[in-house]
């Protein structure tokens, strides 16, 4: 009797053991998943200098969203914990507002046709696009990561080993684009105007 | 390339001022071939004749009935002169068929062609994991170059052959059109995607060259992950890669190169096991793609049939335009991902 209790002990600690590994591998593979989109964050505040000196000298009409880009740019850059799920959100929210200003400055610039017209700002909405799409892919990589990760932490037991160990579960990095959330309004794309409706 | 894309093929038109092209620069050749490829045929059939006669004193001496000496030898030289002259007719049509068919055919698509080609960057394709590395010799031909969309690219068909153990017996490890299509822009690491096997996947793979540093990749789409299995040296280049877009697109490209999980998916003919199926990487500069198949393409088709039937010219320049259909479908032309 006493032999199977040992047999058991010793199964549980194994699985405890293997339990607290696996977490830890998950949690380092989350972390480096979220240093890849930090290196990729990096190159779009690279590139807002640039782009905001320009669009400072044509969109003077434009101060509030050019103001609002700055305070972004500036809490996207505080420091932060990359082990502290709630400094992680806080830190891919202000990401997440600065990616979806961004691209309504370059939607605004379409009204301005020396803006769109400049070399700089062409040039820069391509680096704009082109560092987009690493972002997009850091995002899906680490989106994978966490969702791994959090199923491991909120399965029991692991919600007690995480705990014991110190391991949070992540949040996940979404878009912040209400454009993309809104429904869309299909009279808008049904109604002819001047004509009759498609489906009347 | 398969039995489904063939079928396709009489359904879609030919491309716009490909008509006038080959009046103007392929019938007069081809009238004149048709009427080698007559004479050729009928040579052929009595060469074939020669050497089923010269089997029969064979068969009857295996069957114990009594054949002189001189019979037995002028069978076996009407067998052997039989064979090799039908073998020898059939070859010099089909290089002159590929002249005046394959040939100009590239041209219209402003393609250079090679038959026998001199090199091909077949290592690339052995490196980068998704073709047998482990071959005797490999023999090339019928290569094709050229540029579409800004997108350079080179086919080639491509036999590896390897000797089995223990005996002299060679067998084809990969038989198949090997495709390199070229990038402005370099990636840093190796990405490849195999077809799905999940049982047997292992023995599959075992002829591949395993690529140091690379780790399984697991996607979000669960058709593509139905269909294929990803290996990348970077995690977040192989998903700047293979977008969602990009996935589902490499997913319907599947269904025409026999991917069986697609076909069984749409309820079609799988056509041709899994192990034949599509598989790709992204190397370097060039986006590697390698399709075996049962036949030899680029052919122009057979001795037995006439030249000037249209559905040799509909089935090459189809064959062709799969070509420029992957860097449509895939939008290769496309520098940036987002």
């Amino acid at each position: 009797m006493r032999f199977l209790l040992i047999i058991v002990i010793v199964l549980a600690l194994l699985a405890a053991y293997f339990w607290y590994a696996t977490l830890i591998k998950r949690r380092n593979r989350a972390q480096e998943a979220l240093s890849s989109i930090d290196v990729q964050l990096l190159k779009r505040h690279d590139l807002l200098p640039n782009v905001l000196k320009l669009a400072n000298q044509f969109m003077a009409h434009e101060r509030d969203l050019l103001n609002r880009l700055t305070e972004l740019r500036t809490a996207a850059r505080q420091t932060w914990d990359p082990t502290q799920a709630d400094e992680v959100k806080r830190h891919l929210e202000a990401e997440g507002a600065l990616q979806a200003q961004l691209r309504r400055l370059f939607a605004v610039a379409e009204n301005y046709p020396e803006l769109r017209s400049s070399e700089t700002i062409v040039q820069a909405q391509q680096s704009f696009n082109e560092v987009e799409g690493h972002i997009a892919a850091a995002r899906r990589f680490y989106n994978a990561a966490v969702t791994e990760l959090n199923s491991a932490v909120q399965i029991f037991p692991g919600t007690v080993i995480a705990r014991m160990a110190g391991v949070q579960a992540l949040p996940y990095f979404e878009l912040d684009e209400p454009a993309a959330r809104k429904p869309v309004d299909a009279d808008q794309y049904l109604h002819v105007p001047g004509g009759k409706g498609g489906n009347e | 390339m398969n039995s489904n894309a063939q079928a396709g093929h009489a359904d879609r038109a030919l491309p716009e001022g490909f008509e006038s092209f080959y009046r103007q620069h392929m019938e007069p050749a081809l009238l004149r071939l048709e009427q080698k490829r007559r004479k050729t045929a009928r040579a052929v059939k009595i060469l074939v004749v020669v050497a089923i006669l010269g089997t029969l004193p064979l068969v009857l001496g295996m069957l114990g009935m009594d054949v002189s000496t001189p019979v037995f030898i002028a069978s076996l030289v009407a067998l052997f002169a039989g064979v090799m002259g039908a073998t020898w007719f059939s070859r010099r049509f089909r290089g002159s068929l590929k002249h005046a068919l394959v040939k100009p055919v590239c041209q219209f698509f402003g393609y250079d062609y090679e038959t026998k080609p001199q090199s091909f960057a077949l290592n690339r394709f052995v490196d980068a994991g998704i073709v047998p590395h482990q071959f005797a010799r490999s023999r090339l031909e019928d290569r094709i170059s050229g540029e579409h969309n800004g997108v350079a690219f080179e086919l080639c068909e491509v036999r590896l052959v390897a000797h089995k153990k223990d005996n002299e017996e060679t067998e084809t490890m990969f038989f198949g059109v090997m495709l390199q299509y070229t990038f402005a822009k370099p990636f840093a690491g190796i990405t490849r995607v195999l077809p799905n096997a999940p049982i047997i996947g292992r023995f599959q793979r075992a002829g591949l060259k395993a690529v140091a540093g690379t780790e399984r990749v697991i996607l979000e789409d669960p058709r593509f992950e139905r269909a294929f299995r990803t290996w990348s040296t970077d995690q977040v280049e192989a998903r700047y890669l293979l977008t969602p877009r990009f996935m589902e697109r490499l997913t319907e490209l599947a269904a025409h190169f026999s991917n069986p999980v697609v076909a069984a998916e749409r309820a079609e003919d799988p056509g041709v096991p899994l192990v034949h199926s599509l598989r790709l990487a992204f190397e370097g500069e060039h986006l590697l793609i390698a399709v075996p198949t049962k036949h030899d393409r680029f052919e122009g088709g057979g001795l037995f049939r006439s030249l000037l039937e249209r559905d040799r010219i509909t089935e090459l320049v189809h064959e062709l335009a799969l070509v420029r259909d992957i860097v449509d479908v895939l939008k290769l032309e496309q520098t940036s991902r987002a």
